[in-house]
This record gives structure tokens, C-alpha cells and sequence, in this order.
């Protein structure tokens, strides 16, 4: 019996312990509020208005943070208005709310969510070609709000201009690797590269044009019907931060037509929108983030 | 003695496969502990010998918590509530039930003794350690899914935290057939002398 005892008292100090642990690591891993990943995304306005761009803004907030983003604003830019929803457009209507979880993935303490967007009807095109949004305010479902820093998001508009190149094949894979072939429609010279974000990525960015890298396709000559093959990796970084940035960059490559004029193509194989989370993972990036 | 035993041993049945009408629960937690309370006041009047003045003190305080838990579920306060220490409720709850019950068994184990039945007392002794250790398991397991928010570890638990109060059932329902010694109290049930050799 006394050895019963013994057990008994060695279980619940056991008990103790590991509770006691967790209480604190609960305490020390709470968020304050609601912590937004760094989205660098480049975003298209179409011009005739008929289609409308979603993006996704991806945050981390506490397991049991029932609220949800119902609405977004960007007061920087208040004419860009957007559609905003965490269920996802397409999501089905339920009558039954009474036992809703809020949508997200769990892992461990956290819990990552996805704001769905769509960009709305906008007054003028032009406006917006060029506006960069760093801050978005978000609306919660219980009455709150916040102003968040959200990365980088570039508008530009889109239009159905003639284009010298025909879209022949396009692949990509998870490893942030993608590739896509086009056939020039006539002569050409190639000038350049140019995106305000490319800079910051170019430590674990591998760009390269029919073999050349960026810097180094200024007066390459492209024929009529020849291949111009853009390969792209974007690698996941040492950074903490960098793991879970989240990447959607539209280059811009500028090139001499035959009859002389400058012309532009932006092509779309530079993404890493899709992370894999996990826990640890979570927790190294908020530690790095400085919000725990 | 016995008629202690069996209300503790429906007393745990009860906080075991708790019974609901649709939404409401008829036989909620607190009833079951209340019932387990009232069969320990039954073992503390038959028997001088052991003192269960503290094992009955225990039972009140979980008849307590039980009530508070089962009001605050009912208002849908537990289940919503996000804060951190309404969290470790069913963790605390299976620590009082676990001290509750080894002290249960402990007293058993004292009665027996002074009785001479050695060989009840060893059986006795066996399953209050497996009892304890089967407990141990499923609380780990419990904090480590709260903390982790581990299904899995969620779903082990409670196979052998349901395990854990089938088993020590069967060890009350055992308790109510051995010879206590109170004769009036034999009559009707089926007792098995050869019991505490099995």
C-alpha cells in the first residue's frame, strides 16, 4: 500500500508539473491580437471591369479566437473596395450556426486563417494603376477592428493590348520552381527586367530568361517563332520571416519591337502563396515577428 | 458496507454514461458524485476503524465542481469561454476523481486489513495500482492534447480514461461482494466466498 501511495503522490506531482508547463507556455505563446503575414502580391485591375481579381490575406490569431474578418478596407486607397468573407466564396450557406467552428487551420496554439478578397467594382482604372497598399483595416464579425500592416499589395490595370508573344505551355510545382514558354510573333530585342519588389526577394530568387539571368538579357535578340523561356525558383529562405511570406510577383520584361517601339509583358511564375504550417514552425516565426 | 459499495459503484455509473433527454441532461455529473458522496457516508457509518471524514470532504468538493461546470456548460459559457484557465477544468475534475477514488480504495484496502483478509487486501492493492496508473496515462494524455490541441492524443484519452472507469467498476462491484462482516445486510445478494481467491 505504501507503495501505492508513493505512485500516487508521484502522478500527481507528475500532473502538476506538465500543467503547470503548459499553463506558462499557454501564456507565453497568447497573442495579443491577431498577427497578419507579409503578403507582396502584384495585383490586376482589368480594365473592361469583367473580371475581378481574388487575392488571399493569411493570418495567425489564437486557437480559440472565435471571431472572423467580415470586411476589409484600405484606407490608404479607400476607392479600392473589396469582398471579403473567411468561408470562401463559393462556400454553401448553412441554416444550422449553432455549432460552427470558425474556419482555419489549427495547429497546436495557433490557428491560420485566409481572407478571401475580391477586388470590387472601381470608379476608374487609371486610379489605380500603381497604388501600393501596405495597411488594410479589418472588421471582425464581434464589432472590432484593426489596422494591420499587411506587406505589399501593387494594383495595376490590365488591358488587352496587342502582345508580341503566344502563350505556349506554362508548369509549376510546390518547391516554389515554375516555368512558362511563349513564341514571339515577331523580332526583338529584350531590355529588361522590372519589378519594385523583385529586390527584395533577390537572396532566394533564381530568374532566368532562355538561360540568361536577368541582369544579363539587355540586347538579347529574340526571332520570329522562337521560344523565350522563363524559368523561376523562389527558394524558402534562412530568414524566419521569409518562411511564411506570402509571394505573388507579376515582373514586367521590356523589349524593342521590329518597328522600333518599346513594348511590355508581365508574366506570373514568381509565387509561394501556399506554406505548409506547423506549430514550431508558427512559433519561430512569431518569436522572429517580436509579438510574443 | 455493501450497500456503500453499490452506491458507489451507481454513483460512478452515473458520471460514467451520463444519460441525455435530447439537450438536457438528466442525470448530470454532480448527480452521480452525490450519490458516490452519500454511499461513502454509508462505508463511514459501518465502519469505526477507518476515518473517511477526508475522502468525504473530497467528494463534496467535487459534487462543487461538477455543479459549477455543469451550470457553466449548460449557460454555453464553458464551451465558448477562450480563457486560459477554464481550460484545465477537465483536468482538475479527473485529478479530485482520481484522489477521490484511490482514497476510496485505500480505505477498503485499511478495512480489509484490520479484517485479516490478506488476500483480499492484495487483490485490492493490485487494481487501486492499476487504477492509478491507468488515471495517470489518460490525464497525461489530456494535458498534452490541451496543450497541443492533438486529436489523436484527445482520442486516446478518453478510450483509456473509459477503460480506466469500466475497470475500477468492476473493482467497486467486486468490493460489494466481499464479506464485510454485516449479516443483515447479505441477505438477497449473491455472495461468492471463493471471490477475493479469483
Amino acid at each position: 500500500m505504501e507503495l501505492n501511495n508513493r505512485l500516487f503522490k508521484g502522478v500527481i506531482i507528475l500532473i502538476g508539473i506538465l500543467a503547470l508547463a503548459s499553463l506558462v507556455a499557454m501564456l507565453q505563446m497568447r497573442l495579443d491580437k491577431p498577427v497578419f503575414l507579409d503578403h507582396y502580391y502584384d495585383l490586376r485591375v482589368h480594365e473592361d471591369g469583367n473580371y475581378r481579381q481574388e487575392f488571399r490575406l493569411t493570418y495567425i490569431t489564437n486557437v480559440h479566437d472565435r471571431r472572423v474578418v467580415n470586411h476589409v478596407e484600405f484606407p490608404e486607397h479607400p476607392y479600392i473596395r473589396v469582398s471579403a468573407t473567411e468561408q470562401g466564396f463559393m462556400n454553401s450557406f448553412s441554416w444550422d450556426s449553432s455549432n460552427q467552428q470558425p474556419p482555419g487551420e489549427i495547429h497546436g496554439r495557433y490557428s491560420v486563417r485566409t481572407i478571401h478578397c475580391q477586388i470590387g467594382e472601381i470608379p476608374g482604372v487609371e486610379e489605380i494603376d500603381g497604388a501600393v497598399v501596405e495597411t488594410a483595416r479589418v472588421f471582425f464579425n464581434d464589432g472590432t477592428e484593426m489596422d494591420v500592416h499587411i506587406g505589399e499589395l501593387h494594383f495595376y490595370s490590365f488591358g488587352s493590348e496587342d502582345r508580341p508573344f503566344d502563350s505556349v505551355s506554362s508548369s509549376g510545382s510546390s518547391d516554389g520552381s515554375s516555368s512558362s514558354r511563349y513564341r514571339a510573333k515577331e523580332d526583338m530585342t529584350l531590355i529588361s527586367v522590372k519589378n519594385q519588389m523583385l529586390e527584395r526577394f533577390e537572396h532566394r530568387l533564381d530568374l532566368k530568361i532562355n538561360d540568361h539571368v536577368i541582369d544579363g538579357i539587355d540586347g538579347l535578340e529574340i526571332k520570329e517563332n522562337d521560344h523565350l523561356i522563363i524559368r523561376s525558383k523562389l527558394y524558402p529562405g534562412s530568414d524566419p520571416l521569409d518562411v511564411y511570406a506570402m509571394v505573388d510577383i507579376h515582373p514586367e520584361l521590356y523589349f524593342k519591337r521590329a518597328d522600333g517601339k518599346i513594348g511590355s509583358m508581365r508574366f506570373y511564375n514568381i509565387d509561394s502563396i501556399y506554406h505548409g504550417f506547423n506549430f514550431m514552425d508558427l512559433y519561430r516565426y512569431l518569436d522572429a515577428r517580436e509579438v510574443l | 458496507m455493501i450497500d456503500g459499495y453499490r452506491k458507489i459503484f451507481w454513483g460512478v455509473f452515473i458520471t460514467t454514461f451520463s444519460i441525455n433527454l435530447g439537450v438536457v441532461k438528466i442525470l448530470p455529473a454532480f448527480i452521480g458524485w452525490m450519490v458516490v458522496a452519500s454511499g461513502i457516508s454509508m462505508l463511514e457509518d459501518r465502519s469505526e476503524s477507518v476515518d473517511y471524514q477526508s475522502t468525504k470532504t473530497i467528494s463534496h468538493i467535487l459534487v462543487a465542481i461538477t455543479f459549477v461546470g455543469g451550470l457553466l456548460n449548460f449557460l454555453g459559457i464553458l464551451s465558448l469561454s477562450s480563457h486560459v484557465m477554464l481550460l484545465f477544468y477537465p483536468l482538475v475534475i479527473m485529478v479530485v476523481e482520481l484522489t477521490l477514488l484511490h482514497r476510496i480504495l485505500q480505505g477498503s484496502i485499511i478495512h480489509l486489513e484490520l479484517m485479516e483478509n490478506k488476500a483480499a487486501r492484495d487483490l485490492y492493492i493490485g487494481k487501486d495500482r492499476t487504477y492509478i496508473i491507468l488515471s495517470g496515462i489518460s490525464i497525461v494524455l489530456v494535458t498534452v492534447s490541451m496543450f497541443l490541441n492533438l486529436e489523436t492524443a484527445a482520442f486516446f484519452a478518453a478510450i483509456i480514461a473509459l477503460f480506466t472507469r469500466i475497470y475500477l467498476l468492476t473493482a467497486i462491484r467486486s468490493l460489494g461482494k466481499e464479506n464485510w462482516g454485516d449479516e443483515d445486510e447479505m441477505e438477497g445478494i449473491d455472495y461468492d466466498t471463493e471471490h477475493t481467491s479469483v
